[in-house]
Protein backbone atom coordinates (compact mmCIF):
# COMPACT_ATOMS: atom_id res chain seq x y z
CA UNK A 1 0.00 0.00 0.00
CA UNK A 2 2.94 2.08 0.81
CA UNK A 3 3.92 2.68 -3.14
CA UNK A 4 0.22 3.29 -4.39
CA UNK A 5 0.11 6.06 -1.24
CA UNK A 6 3.43 7.24 -2.32
CA UNK A 7 1.72 7.80 -5.74
CA UNK A 8 -0.91 9.67 -4.82
CA UNK A 9 0.25 11.93 -3.06
CA UNK A 10 2.95 12.31 -6.06
CA UNK A 11 -0.20 13.20 -8.11
CA UNK A 12 -1.53 15.38 -5.22
CA UNK A 13 1.70 17.86 -5.64
CA UNK A 14 0.48 18.68 -9.05
CA UNK A 15 -2.22 20.35 -7.70
CA UNK A 16 -0.51 22.27 -4.33
CA UNK A 17 0.83 25.54 -5.70
CA UNK A 18 -3.22 26.13 -7.03
CA UNK A 19 -3.82 24.81 -3.50
CA UNK A 20 -1.24 27.07 -1.17
CA UNK A 21 -2.34 30.30 -2.90
CA UNK A 22 -6.22 29.58 -2.76
CA UNK A 23 -5.52 28.74 0.97
CA UNK A 24 -3.67 31.57 1.27
CA UNK A 25 -6.05 34.35 0.06
CA UNK A 26 -8.59 32.25 2.01
CA UNK A 27 -6.53 32.54 5.09
CA UNK A 28 -6.12 36.22 4.71
CA UNK A 29 -9.69 36.92 4.04
CA UNK A 30 -10.85 34.76 7.17
CA UNK A 31 -8.69 36.90 9.63
CA UNK A 32 -9.39 39.93 8.38
CA UNK A 33 -13.32 39.24 8.85
CA UNK A 34 -12.58 37.99 11.78
CA UNK A 35 -11.78 34.25 11.49
CA UNK A 36 -13.87 31.23 12.45
CA UNK A 37 -14.42 29.77 8.27
CA UNK A 38 -11.07 28.55 7.84
CA UNK A 39 -11.30 25.20 8.57
CA UNK A 40 -14.84 24.72 6.84
CA UNK A 41 -12.93 26.43 3.63
CA UNK A 42 -10.27 23.97 4.19
CA UNK A 43 -12.48 21.12 4.28
CA UNK A 44 -14.31 22.54 1.48
CA UNK A 45 -11.44 22.53 -0.66
CA UNK A 46 -9.63 18.93 0.59
CA UNK A 47 -12.75 17.55 -0.18
CA UNK A 48 -12.61 17.97 -3.97
CA UNK A 49 -9.26 16.40 -3.60
CA UNK A 50 -9.69 12.59 -3.39
CA UNK A 51 -11.97 13.00 -6.68
CA UNK A 52 -9.42 14.74 -8.35
CA UNK A 53 -6.38 12.49 -7.55
CA UNK A 54 -9.13 9.80 -8.61
CA UNK A 55 -10.17 11.62 -12.08
CA UNK A 56 -5.57 11.81 -12.48
CA UNK A 57 -5.86 7.92 -13.22
CA UNK A 58 -7.85 7.55 -16.38
CA UNK A 59 -5.92 9.33 -18.98
CA UNK A 60 -3.16 7.34 -18.19
CA UNK A 61 -5.18 3.98 -17.74
CA UNK A 62 -4.21 3.94 -14.11
CA UNK A 63 -6.34 0.75 -13.03
CA UNK A 64 -5.04 -1.61 -16.30
CA UNK A 65 -1.67 -0.97 -15.07
CA UNK A 66 -2.04 -1.47 -11.03
CA UNK A 67 -3.69 -4.79 -12.48
CA UNK A 68 -0.08 -5.69 -13.38
CA UNK A 69 1.36 -4.70 -9.78
CA UNK A 70 1.18 -7.08 -6.79
CA UNK A 71 -1.42 -5.19 -5.07
CA UNK A 72 -4.80 -7.14 -4.95
CA UNK A 73 -7.82 -4.89 -5.87
CA UNK A 74 -9.28 -4.81 -2.09
CA UNK A 75 -5.78 -3.31 -0.96
CA UNK A 76 -5.83 -0.90 -4.24
CA UNK A 77 -9.57 -0.12 -2.61
CA UNK A 78 -8.12 -0.31 0.89
CA UNK A 79 -5.45 2.42 -0.17
CA UNK A 80 -8.24 4.98 -1.80
CA UNK A 81 -10.06 5.14 1.39
CA UNK A 82 -7.02 5.72 3.69
CA UNK A 83 -5.47 8.53 1.35
CA UNK A 84 -9.31 9.82 1.48
CA UNK A 85 -9.13 9.75 5.67
CA UNK A 86 -5.62 11.31 5.54
CA UNK A 87 -6.65 14.34 3.68
CA UNK A 88 -9.64 14.99 5.78
CA UNK A 89 -7.87 14.61 8.96
CA UNK A 90 -4.81 16.70 7.15
CA UNK A 91 -7.52 19.20 6.13
CA UNK A 92 -9.29 19.48 9.47
CA UNK A 93 -5.49 20.28 11.14
CA UNK A 94 -4.74 22.78 8.85
CA UNK A 95 -8.20 24.57 9.20
CA UNK A 96 -7.48 24.55 13.01
CA UNK A 97 -4.00 25.25 12.45
CA UNK A 98 -5.07 28.41 10.24
CA UNK A 99 -7.73 29.50 12.94
CA UNK A 100 -5.38 29.92 15.95
CA UNK A 101 -4.37 33.26 15.08
CA UNK A 102 -8.12 34.48 14.96
CA UNK A 103 -8.69 32.71 18.02
CA UNK A 104 -5.78 34.72 19.50
CA UNK A 105 -7.57 37.76 18.70
CA UNK A 106 -10.62 36.72 20.43
CA UNK A 107 -12.91 34.35 18.28
CA UNK A 108 -14.85 31.51 19.76
CA UNK A 109 -12.11 28.70 19.56
CA UNK A 110 -15.14 26.17 21.07
CA UNK A 111 -17.42 26.80 18.71
CA UNK A 112 -15.47 26.66 15.59
CA UNK A 113 -13.73 23.69 17.06
CA UNK A 114 -17.12 21.96 17.55
CA UNK A 115 -18.41 23.57 13.97
CA UNK A 116 -14.73 21.89 12.71
CA UNK A 117 -15.74 18.49 14.08
CA UNK A 118 -18.68 18.41 13.02
CA UNK A 119 -17.94 18.94 9.33
CA UNK A 120 -15.01 16.87 8.82
CA UNK A 121 -17.31 14.20 9.91
CA UNK A 122 -19.97 15.57 7.32
CA UNK A 123 -17.01 14.98 4.76
CA UNK A 124 -16.81 11.48 5.64
CA UNK A 125 -20.28 10.94 5.10
CA UNK A 126 -20.01 12.58 1.97
CA UNK A 127 -17.04 10.18 0.92
CA UNK A 128 -18.74 7.43 2.03
CA UNK A 129 -21.48 7.92 -0.12
CA UNK A 130 -19.35 9.21 -2.60
CA UNK A 131 -17.09 6.44 -3.24
CA UNK A 132 -18.64 3.02 -4.01
CA UNK A 133 -20.60 5.63 -6.57
CA UNK A 134 -17.06 6.18 -8.51
CA UNK A 135 -15.89 2.45 -8.28
CA UNK A 136 -18.98 1.85 -9.72
CA UNK A 137 -19.58 4.65 -12.56
CA UNK A 138 -16.72 5.98 -12.86
CA UNK A 139 -15.30 10.03 -11.16
CA UNK A 140 -17.63 12.13 -13.90
CA UNK A 141 -20.87 10.14 -13.82
CA UNK A 142 -20.54 10.01 -9.66
CA UNK A 143 -20.19 13.97 -9.40
CA UNK A 144 -24.00 13.83 -11.41
CA UNK A 145 -25.05 10.61 -9.59
CA UNK A 146 -24.45 12.03 -6.27
CA UNK A 147 -26.46 15.57 -6.91
CA UNK A 148 -29.95 13.33 -6.97
CA UNK A 149 -28.66 12.12 -2.84
CA UNK A 150 -27.48 15.38 -2.24
CA UNK A 151 -30.61 16.91 -3.29
CA UNK A 152 -32.51 14.08 -0.98
CA UNK A 153 -30.61 15.12 1.78
CA UNK A 154 -31.74 18.70 1.50
CA UNK A 155 -35.21 18.20 0.95
CA UNK A 156 -35.43 15.85 4.29
CA UNK A 157 -33.62 18.48 6.63
CA UNK A 158 -36.39 21.19 5.55
CA UNK A 159 -39.13 18.98 5.66
CA UNK A 160 -37.93 17.90 9.06
CA UNK A 161 -37.23 21.47 9.85
CA UNK A 162 -40.95 22.32 8.43
CA UNK A 163 -41.93 19.67 10.95
CA UNK A 164 -40.71 21.26 13.92
CA UNK A 165 -37.64 19.16 14.48
CA UNK A 166 -34.90 21.23 16.06
CA UNK A 167 -31.38 20.63 14.60
CA UNK A 168 -30.20 23.17 17.67
CA UNK A 169 -29.97 20.41 20.13
CA UNK A 170 -28.43 17.79 18.12
CA UNK A 171 -25.60 19.84 16.20
CA UNK A 172 -24.81 21.21 19.55
CA UNK A 173 -24.75 18.13 21.97
CA UNK A 174 -25.41 14.34 20.40
CA UNK A 175 -23.72 15.45 16.91
CA UNK A 176 -20.20 15.31 19.02
CA UNK A 177 -20.25 11.50 19.28
CA UNK A 178 -23.32 10.49 17.00
CA UNK A 179 -21.50 12.14 13.88
CA UNK A 180 -18.62 9.83 14.57
CA UNK A 181 -19.65 6.29 15.41
CA UNK A 182 -21.82 6.70 12.14
CA UNK A 183 -19.34 8.04 10.28
CA UNK A 184 -16.81 5.06 10.77
CA UNK A 185 -19.36 2.65 10.48
CA UNK A 186 -20.52 4.24 7.23
CA UNK A 187 -17.12 4.66 5.87
CA UNK A 188 -16.01 1.56 6.71
CA UNK A 189 -19.40 -0.29 4.86
CA UNK A 190 -18.62 1.89 1.87
CA UNK A 191 -15.40 0.55 1.94
CA UNK A 192 -16.87 -2.53 1.37
CA UNK A 193 -18.79 -2.16 -0.64
CA UNK A 194 -16.80 -0.59 -2.86
CA UNK A 195 -14.22 -3.49 -2.73
CA UNK A 196 -16.96 -5.71 -3.68
CA UNK A 197 -18.06 -3.23 -6.80
CA UNK A 198 -14.45 -2.84 -7.75
CA UNK A 199 -13.58 -6.58 -7.75
CA UNK A 200 -15.90 -7.40 -10.19
CA UNK A 201 -15.22 -4.36 -12.57
CA UNK A 202 -13.59 -4.99 -15.80
CA UNK A 203 -10.45 -2.27 -15.95
CA UNK B 1 7.33 -29.49 -18.22
CA UNK B 2 7.47 -25.95 -16.50
CA UNK B 3 5.46 -23.63 -17.48
CA UNK B 4 5.76 -20.29 -16.31
CA UNK B 5 2.16 -19.12 -17.68
CA UNK B 6 -0.30 -21.31 -18.76
CA UNK B 7 -3.60 -20.43 -20.01
CA UNK B 8 -6.44 -23.97 -20.33
CA UNK B 9 -9.88 -23.72 -22.37
CA UNK B 10 -10.24 -19.48 -21.63
CA UNK B 11 -13.84 -18.00 -22.74
CA UNK B 12 -14.82 -14.51 -22.16
CA UNK B 13 -17.52 -13.50 -24.93
CA UNK B 14 -18.29 -9.44 -25.50
CA UNK B 15 -21.34 -8.70 -27.43
CA UNK B 16 -19.85 -9.36 -30.93
CA UNK B 17 -16.43 -11.06 -30.32
CA UNK B 18 -15.75 -14.13 -28.23
CA UNK B 19 -12.93 -15.85 -27.07
CA UNK B 20 -12.97 -19.22 -27.91
CA UNK B 21 -11.70 -21.73 -25.52
CA UNK B 22 -8.14 -20.91 -26.09
CA UNK B 23 -5.40 -22.81 -24.43
CA UNK B 24 -1.66 -21.33 -24.72
CA UNK B 25 1.39 -22.74 -22.30
CA UNK B 26 4.72 -20.72 -22.34
CA UNK B 27 7.04 -23.18 -21.21
CA UNK B 28 10.28 -21.73 -19.25
CA UNK B 29 12.87 -20.45 -21.00
CA UNK B 30 10.52 -19.71 -24.03
CA UNK B 31 9.76 -16.77 -25.71
CA UNK B 32 6.27 -16.98 -27.42
CA UNK B 33 5.10 -15.29 -30.25
CA UNK B 34 1.41 -14.23 -29.78
CA UNK B 35 0.31 -12.98 -33.24
CA UNK B 36 -3.03 -12.41 -35.25
CA UNK B 37 -4.83 -9.68 -36.71
CA UNK B 38 -6.54 -6.15 -35.05
CA UNK B 39 -9.21 -7.83 -33.60
CA UNK B 40 -8.13 -11.16 -33.00
CA UNK B 41 -8.21 -11.50 -29.47
CA UNK B 42 -4.52 -11.04 -28.75
CA UNK B 43 -5.15 -8.27 -25.72
CA UNK B 44 -7.86 -9.94 -24.38
CA UNK B 45 -6.24 -12.94 -23.36
CA UNK B 46 -3.36 -10.72 -22.04
CA UNK B 47 -6.09 -8.92 -20.23
CA UNK B 48 -7.75 -12.24 -19.04
CA UNK B 49 -4.19 -13.49 -18.04
CA UNK B 50 -3.36 -10.30 -15.88
CA UNK B 51 -6.92 -10.35 -14.23
CA UNK B 52 -7.90 -7.16 -16.43
CA UNK B 53 -11.08 -8.53 -17.14
CA UNK B 54 -13.40 -11.48 -15.85
CA UNK B 55 -12.89 -15.13 -17.70
CA UNK B 56 -16.82 -16.51 -18.69
CA UNK B 57 -14.38 -19.80 -18.36
CA UNK B 58 -11.13 -21.02 -18.35
CA UNK B 59 -7.58 -21.45 -16.18
CA UNK B 60 -4.85 -19.24 -15.75
CA UNK B 61 -1.60 -19.78 -13.74
CA UNK B 62 1.26 -17.55 -13.46
CA UNK B 63 4.61 -18.55 -12.75
CA UNK B 64 3.08 -21.79 -10.83
CA UNK B 65 0.61 -19.41 -8.97
CA UNK B 66 -3.40 -20.28 -9.57
CA UNK B 67 -6.60 -18.51 -7.70
CA UNK B 68 -6.71 -14.32 -7.62
CA UNK B 69 -4.62 -13.86 -3.95
CA UNK B 70 -1.82 -15.90 -5.38
CA UNK B 71 -2.11 -14.64 -8.69
CA UNK B 72 -1.76 -11.15 -7.69
CA UNK B 73 1.50 -12.22 -5.59
CA UNK B 74 2.99 -13.72 -8.44
CA UNK B 75 2.84 -10.46 -9.86
CA UNK B 76 5.98 -9.44 -7.97
CA UNK B 77 7.77 -11.42 -10.62
CA UNK B 78 5.95 -10.19 -13.46
CA UNK B 79 7.05 -7.61 -15.98
CA UNK B 80 4.39 -6.20 -17.81
CA UNK B 81 4.55 -3.83 -20.75
CA UNK B 82 1.01 -2.51 -22.11
CA UNK B 83 0.18 -1.02 -25.07
CA UNK B 84 -2.05 1.43 -23.07
CA UNK B 85 -1.45 1.99 -19.07
CA UNK B 86 1.44 3.73 -17.27
CA UNK B 87 1.59 6.23 -14.58
CA UNK B 88 0.47 9.50 -14.71
CA UNK B 89 2.09 12.01 -17.09
CA UNK B 90 3.24 14.57 -14.90
CA UNK B 91 4.95 11.12 -13.33
CA UNK B 92 9.12 11.70 -14.20
CA UNK B 93 11.13 8.51 -14.17
CA UNK B 94 12.45 9.39 -10.77
CA UNK B 95 8.83 9.24 -9.35
CA UNK B 96 7.84 5.95 -10.98
CA UNK B 97 11.11 4.44 -9.65
CA UNK B 98 10.25 5.88 -6.46
CA UNK B 99 6.58 4.13 -6.58
CA UNK B 100 8.24 0.64 -8.06
CA UNK B 101 11.07 0.62 -5.10
CA UNK B 102 7.79 0.18 -3.00
CA UNK B 103 5.71 -1.70 -5.21
CA UNK B 104 7.86 -4.62 -5.95
CA UNK B 105 9.79 -6.21 -3.28
CA UNK B 106 12.46 -7.62 -5.62
CA UNK B 107 12.89 -3.90 -6.65
CA UNK B 108 16.54 -3.06 -8.33
CA UNK B 109 17.01 0.67 -8.18
CA UNK B 110 20.14 0.31 -9.59
CA UNK B 111 19.22 -1.59 -12.74
CA UNK B 112 16.80 0.44 -13.09
CA UNK B 113 19.20 3.46 -13.21
CA UNK B 114 21.80 1.40 -15.84
CA UNK B 115 18.51 0.96 -17.97
CA UNK B 116 17.49 4.62 -17.96
CA UNK B 117 21.30 5.34 -18.72
CA UNK B 118 21.30 2.43 -21.84
CA UNK B 119 18.00 4.00 -23.29
CA UNK B 120 19.31 7.17 -22.98
CA UNK B 121 16.21 8.44 -20.93
CA UNK B 122 15.73 11.61 -18.65
CA UNK B 123 15.12 10.86 -14.57
CA UNK B 124 13.53 14.12 -13.71
CA UNK B 125 11.42 14.52 -17.31
CA UNK B 126 7.70 14.87 -17.11
CA UNK B 127 6.12 11.34 -18.97
CA UNK B 128 3.98 13.76 -20.96
CA UNK B 129 7.35 15.10 -22.79
CA UNK B 130 8.64 12.05 -23.67
CA UNK B 131 7.97 10.27 -27.31
CA UNK B 132 5.52 6.79 -27.26
CA UNK B 133 9.02 4.82 -28.26
CA UNK B 134 10.96 6.44 -25.19
CA UNK B 135 7.30 5.73 -23.05
CA UNK B 136 7.97 2.19 -24.34
CA UNK B 137 11.13 2.06 -23.52
CA UNK B 138 10.44 3.30 -19.52
CA UNK B 139 7.95 1.00 -19.27
CA UNK B 140 10.92 -2.10 -20.21
CA UNK B 141 13.09 -0.39 -17.92
CA UNK B 142 10.43 -1.18 -14.90
CA UNK B 143 9.69 -4.30 -16.48
CA UNK B 144 13.26 -5.07 -16.58
CA UNK B 145 13.77 -3.82 -13.13
CA UNK B 146 12.12 -5.61 -10.21
CA UNK B 147 13.48 -9.29 -10.73
CA UNK B 148 10.94 -10.56 -13.33
CA UNK B 149 11.10 -14.21 -14.02
CA UNK B 150 7.91 -13.99 -16.75
CA UNK B 151 7.79 -10.70 -19.43
CA UNK B 152 4.44 -10.14 -20.89
CA UNK B 153 4.68 -8.00 -23.41
CA UNK B 154 1.94 -6.34 -25.54
CA UNK B 155 3.17 -4.10 -28.33
CA UNK B 156 6.69 -3.65 -26.64
CA UNK B 157 8.58 -2.44 -29.83
CA UNK B 158 5.72 -0.26 -32.21
CA UNK B 159 6.60 3.11 -31.95
CA UNK B 160 10.29 2.18 -31.63
CA UNK B 161 12.92 3.08 -34.36
CA UNK B 162 14.33 0.02 -35.93
CA UNK B 163 17.76 0.90 -34.43
CA UNK B 164 16.17 0.75 -30.88
CA UNK B 165 14.04 -2.53 -31.81
CA UNK B 166 17.01 -4.11 -32.83
CA UNK B 167 18.84 -3.28 -29.68
CA UNK B 168 15.90 -4.15 -27.43
CA UNK B 169 15.55 -7.58 -29.26
CA UNK B 170 19.12 -8.09 -27.71
CA UNK B 171 17.90 -7.58 -24.58
CA UNK B 172 15.42 -10.02 -24.71
CA UNK B 173 17.16 -12.79 -25.88
CA UNK B 174 20.13 -11.51 -22.78
CA UNK B 175 17.16 -11.85 -20.85
CA UNK B 176 16.50 -15.35 -22.02
CA UNK B 177 19.92 -16.53 -21.08
CA UNK B 178 18.46 -17.44 -18.11
CA UNK B 179 16.49 -20.49 -18.55
CA UNK B 180 13.98 -19.92 -15.84
CA UNK B 181 12.57 -16.94 -17.26
CA UNK B 182 10.44 -16.82 -20.30
CA UNK B 183 8.14 -14.07 -22.43
CA UNK B 184 4.84 -13.98 -23.86
CA UNK B 185 5.35 -11.55 -26.89
CA UNK B 186 2.16 -9.89 -28.40
CA UNK B 187 3.53 -7.87 -31.44
CA UNK B 188 2.16 -6.88 -34.96
CA UNK B 189 5.86 -6.82 -36.19
CA UNK B 190 6.21 -9.99 -37.11
CA UNK B 191 10.06 -9.49 -37.92
CA UNK B 192 10.33 -9.04 -34.44
CA UNK B 193 9.08 -12.20 -33.59
CA UNK B 194 10.91 -14.16 -36.70
CA UNK B 195 13.90 -12.97 -34.82
CA UNK B 196 13.41 -14.25 -31.36
CA UNK B 197 10.66 -16.20 -30.60
CA UNK B 198 10.66 -19.77 -30.03
CA UNK B 199 6.93 -20.91 -30.45
CA UNK B 200 4.04 -18.82 -31.90
CA UNK B 201 0.75 -19.10 -31.38
CA UNK B 202 -1.82 -17.34 -34.04
CA UNK B 203 -4.83 -16.19 -33.12
CA UNK B 204 -8.25 -15.31 -35.49
CA UNK B 205 -10.87 -14.55 -34.20
CA UNK B 206 -10.91 -15.24 -30.87
CA UNK B 207 -9.46 -18.79 -31.60
CA UNK B 208 -6.52 -20.34 -32.14
CA UNK B 209 -5.65 -21.58 -35.34
CA UNK B 210 -1.95 -21.96 -35.56
CA UNK B 211 0.75 -23.21 -32.47
CA UNK B 212 4.09 -24.47 -33.77
CA UNK B 213 7.88 -23.38 -33.30
CA UNK B 214 8.92 -21.03 -35.18
CA UNK B 215 11.50 -22.51 -36.51
CA UNK B 216 8.98 -25.17 -37.98
CA UNK B 217 6.50 -22.61 -39.33
CA UNK B 218 9.30 -20.68 -41.44
CA UNK B 219 10.92 -24.15 -42.57
CA UNK B 220 7.87 -26.01 -43.59
CA UNK B 221 5.69 -23.26 -44.87
CA UNK B 222 6.14 -21.75 -48.67
CA UNK B 223 4.27 -19.52 -50.84
CA UNK B 224 3.51 -21.33 -54.08
CA UNK B 225 3.15 -19.03 -57.40
CA UNK B 226 1.02 -20.26 -59.64
CA UNK B 227 -1.41 -20.65 -62.74
CA UNK B 228 -4.94 -20.39 -61.55
CA UNK B 229 -4.99 -24.56 -63.34
CA UNK B 230 -1.91 -25.72 -61.04
CA UNK B 231 -3.70 -24.04 -58.06
CA UNK B 232 -7.23 -26.32 -59.01
CA UNK B 233 -5.47 -28.95 -58.90
CA UNK B 234 -3.85 -28.84 -55.45
CA UNK B 235 -5.27 -30.85 -52.67
CA UNK B 236 -6.91 -28.98 -49.77
CA UNK B 237 -4.42 -30.83 -47.00
CA UNK B 238 -1.73 -28.95 -48.99
CA UNK B 239 -2.56 -25.64 -48.78
CA UNK B 240 -3.37 -23.29 -45.79
CA UNK B 241 -4.67 -20.32 -47.72
CA UNK B 242 -4.53 -18.54 -51.02
CA UNK B 243 -5.15 -15.64 -53.36
CA UNK B 244 -5.84 -15.23 -56.73
CA UNK B 245 -4.27 -12.24 -58.71
CA UNK B 246 -5.00 -11.32 -62.01
CA UNK B 247 -2.24 -13.05 -63.63
CA UNK B 248 -2.30 -16.35 -61.23
CA UNK B 249 -2.19 -17.77 -57.63
CA UNK B 250 -0.11 -17.53 -54.85
CA UNK B 251 -0.98 -20.65 -52.15
CA UNK B 252 0.46 -21.25 -48.58
CA UNK B 253 1.46 -24.61 -48.74
CA UNK B 254 2.11 -26.16 -45.45
CA UNK B 255 5.44 -28.27 -46.23
CA UNK B 256 7.57 -26.68 -49.49
CA UNK B 257 9.74 -29.27 -49.61
CA UNK B 258 7.51 -32.08 -50.25
CA UNK B 259 5.60 -30.08 -52.36
CA UNK B 260 9.27 -28.90 -54.19
CA UNK B 261 10.18 -33.03 -54.27
CA UNK B 262 6.74 -33.48 -56.25
CA UNK B 263 7.01 -30.67 -58.36
CA UNK B 264 10.85 -29.58 -59.02
CA UNK B 265 9.70 -26.83 -61.45
CA UNK B 266 7.72 -24.87 -59.28
CA UNK B 267 8.29 -21.35 -57.97
CA UNK B 268 7.84 -21.44 -54.37
CA UNK B 269 9.38 -19.20 -51.85
CA UNK B 270 10.00 -19.54 -48.28
CA UNK B 271 7.07 -18.32 -46.27
CA UNK B 272 7.11 -15.10 -43.56
CA UNK B 273 4.80 -15.08 -40.69
CA UNK B 274 3.27 -12.29 -42.18
CA UNK B 275 2.25 -14.74 -45.36
CA UNK B 276 1.07 -17.52 -42.87
CA UNK B 277 -1.23 -14.94 -41.49
CA UNK B 278 -2.34 -13.15 -44.52
CA UNK B 279 -2.66 -16.93 -46.48
CA UNK B 280 -4.12 -18.57 -43.58
CA UNK B 281 -6.98 -15.78 -42.56
CA UNK B 282 -7.78 -16.00 -46.30
CA UNK B 283 -8.01 -19.61 -46.40
CA UNK B 284 -10.27 -19.36 -43.12
CA UNK B 285 -12.54 -16.74 -45.41
CA UNK B 286 -12.82 -18.98 -48.19
CA UNK B 287 -13.75 -21.95 -46.43
CA UNK B 288 -16.34 -19.80 -44.72
CA UNK B 289 -17.88 -18.49 -48.10
CA UNK B 290 -18.62 -21.87 -49.41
Amino acid sequence: MKGLLLKDWFVLRQYSPMLVLVLAVYAALDWAGGGGMMAALCMGLCAALPLSVLSANRPCRWDAFAQCLPVSRGVRVLETYAFTALLLAASLLAGVALSVPSWMQGAPWSQHLRLYWQLFWAMVLFHALLLPLVYKLGVDKARYALLPVLLLIVVAAVTAGNAGFSFDGFVSGASLWILPLAGCALYAGSCALSREIYRRKEL
Amino acid sequence: MQYALEIRDAVKRYERFTLDHVTLRVPRGTIMGLIGENGAGKTTLIRLLLGMARPDAGEFSLLDAQGEAALSAAKARVGVVLDEGFFPEHFTAAQVARCCRALYPGWDGEAFGRWLTRFSLPARQKLRALSRGMKTKLSLAVALSHGAELLVLDEATSGLDPVVRAEVLDIFQDYMQDERHAILFSTHITTDLARVADEITFLHRGQVVLQQSKDEILSRYGVLKCSREAFAALSREEVAGAREGAFGCEALVRDRASYLRRHPDAVIDPATLDDVMLFTIKGIQRRAAQ
